[in-house]
This record gives C-alpha cells, structure tokens and sequence, in this order.
C-alpha cells in the first residue's frame, strides 16, 4: 500500500512515499502528511485529500508536476493545482516535461499550458542549447552517418495507392461538409502532417451535424494514415 | 555516491553536466515550467530537486503525475546518493 524509500545518508531524509491505492482511508492519509515528508500520490487521491480537508494546504512547502504536457484544463492535475494555489500562495511549484512536441498543438498551446499550471515563467533547455551541447559533446565531433534505404518498387505502388485513397476520401469530405475549409490539404501535406487530427479539428464545432458517412471517412483517414507511416 | 553521515553532511547532488547544474539553480529561486528536450536527464534533476527537499527535513512535497516506473526512479534515486 505504502512504499518507503528508506532513509538516505542524510538522516534526516525520508524518501519518497508512494500513495497508490485507494484502500487506505483518508484519515490514516492525514496522519502521514502530518509528518511530512515527500508524497506522490495519484491525482484522484490528492483530489479527495485536498477536497475532505485531510491536507492542510498551508502546510504544503510545494508541488512539483511530472509530465506537465499531460495537464489540460479539465484534468484532475490541473483541478489539484488550482485546489492547491488557491489556498497556499507561497509554496513551490515547479512543473517539469520532457515532451515538447506536445507543445506544439493546437490554439496557443504553451500560453494555455502556463494558465492551467498557474505558472508565468517557462525555461526551454532543447538539445541545440549552447550549454547542452557543450555539455554532450565530448573533445571529439560526433559523426553522424544519415542512411537512406530507397523504396521498393511495389512500396512506391503501395504508397500511391494509398495517397489516392486520401485524396479521394478528402475530396468526399469537402463536398459533403460545406464549411470544412481545407484547401491546404493536398495529398503531399499529408506525408508530414498529422492531417487526420487537423480535419477533425476542424470537423468538431459541427460535429453533430456530420452525417454519419463522412464520420466513417474521418475514421478512414486515421486508418490510412497509420498505413503510410 | 555514498554518504554515511549525519545532519551536518552537506547534501550531495548527482549533477554531472553544466546544464542540468544550471537548471537545478535556476529552479532554486523560480517557480516555472521546464521544458527539457527528451533524454537530456529531467528525472535526474526532479530527483536531485526532491533529494534537497528531502534533506532538509521539514518539508512537505508533492509530486503529481508521476508514474509508477517513475516514483520508483526517483524514489531510488533519493536513496543513491
């Protein structure tokens, strides 16, 4: 139920305490985080504790948020932040994510990423950061070797083929769904870009009027695009 | 890195590259989000972070969205220095 990671050289460390299952009740949760110490408990968990009042959020010294690209406005991460700032303005709180790609989806994604973390100050430390390069690089140049393997003819006959069902399907949703605006989407953008994620995007305000078919279609392209990569 | 010792050991950290050290301070004084590219150590350095709040003694931390594989890092990592 609990896990402790023993003491370290440092006496007064305790480790890390693991919250995992609900089968422990709240007030025997309570107890520990009297204690204090380092918790991670699930956000359903911190949820209940937060919410029945079993931590004292003034107690909190902070909060630090793994995987701060999972976090979007309705999740139960960001529910427990809100929980947590709203009541205890001075603690810590520190969100860490090593998925930048995530980043880059959607409507302002990092503005609204910082707004669902109560955060003003974002640090991006990519792999070409002058730092980070100095550090990875040892006295000798890394060499990179790039190989190629060309397609097979019947990979090239493959690919058209499925090229052309793209076209075809999107050509489909077009005529049937009159404010889809999807002029850019030709069958080359749909190589390198999630497009199947853009048209449902742009599918979802009127999504309830999308006539069965062109659902089925929407489907289809997901299909065909895990086909051509 | 193994440390008998008692309150007065000061706290080692397992930080071996400048930016990882340079992110470990920064987050010393600011509160923000740190976006790191993949496989550069973010693990490393939440545990390091966490390893400091430990130490201390009175603190009262919460990691969220940690998942299983990796509280048991970061958890080990506390324990290894």
């Amino acid at each position: 139920m609990y896990e402790h990671a023993g003491a370290s050289g440092v006496t007064t460390a305790r480790g890390l305490t693991k919250i995992n299952t609900e089968l422990s009740n709240v007030a025997s949760r309570a107890e520990m985080y009297e204690h204090g110490g380092i918790f991670s408990p699930t956000n359903q968990i911190l949820n209940l504790d937060l919410l029945s009042g079993a931590i004292d959020t003034s107690k909190i010294s902070g909060l630090i948020v793994l995987h701060a690209e999972e976090v979007t406005a309705t999740s139960p991460a960001a529910f427990n932040i809100r929980l947590y700032r709203e009541t205890n303005k001075t603690g810590f709180l520190k969100a860490f994510s090593d998925t930048p790609e995530a980043f880059t989806m959607g409507f302002a994604p990092l503005s609204r990423m910082m707004k669902n973390l109560f955060l003003q100050k974002a640090s991006f430390w990519p792999r070409f950061q002058v730092d980070v390069v100095k550090s990875l690089e040892g006295k000798k140049q890394v060499e990179v070797i790039e190989l190629a393997v060309p397609m097979s003819d019947s990979m090239i006959a493959i690919q058209q083929a499925i090229w052309g069902c793209v076209e075809i399907c999107v050509r489909e949703l077009k005529s049937a769904n009159k404010e889809l605006d999807i002029e850019d989407l030709v069958a080359e953008t749909a190589l390198h870009k999630e497009f199947d994620r853009i048209i449902q995007r742009k599918l979802s305000p009127f999504w309830h009027r999308v006539s069965p078919r062109s659902k089925q279609i929407a489907g289809d392209l997901t299909t065909l695009r895990e086909l051509l990569l | 890195m193994p440390t008998e010792g008692d309150e007065n050991t000061p706290i080692k950290l397992a930080l071996p590259l400048s930016y990882q050290q340079a992110i470990f301070k920064e987050l010393q004084t600011e509160n923000e989000l740190v976006v790191l590219g993949p496989g550069l150590g973010l693990l490393q350095i939440v545990s390091n972070l966490l390893h400091v709040y430990d130490a201390t003694g009175d603190s009262f931390v919460i990691v969220l969205g940690a998942s299983e594989r990796e509280s048991r890092w970061i958890s080990d990592g506390t324990l290894v220095f």
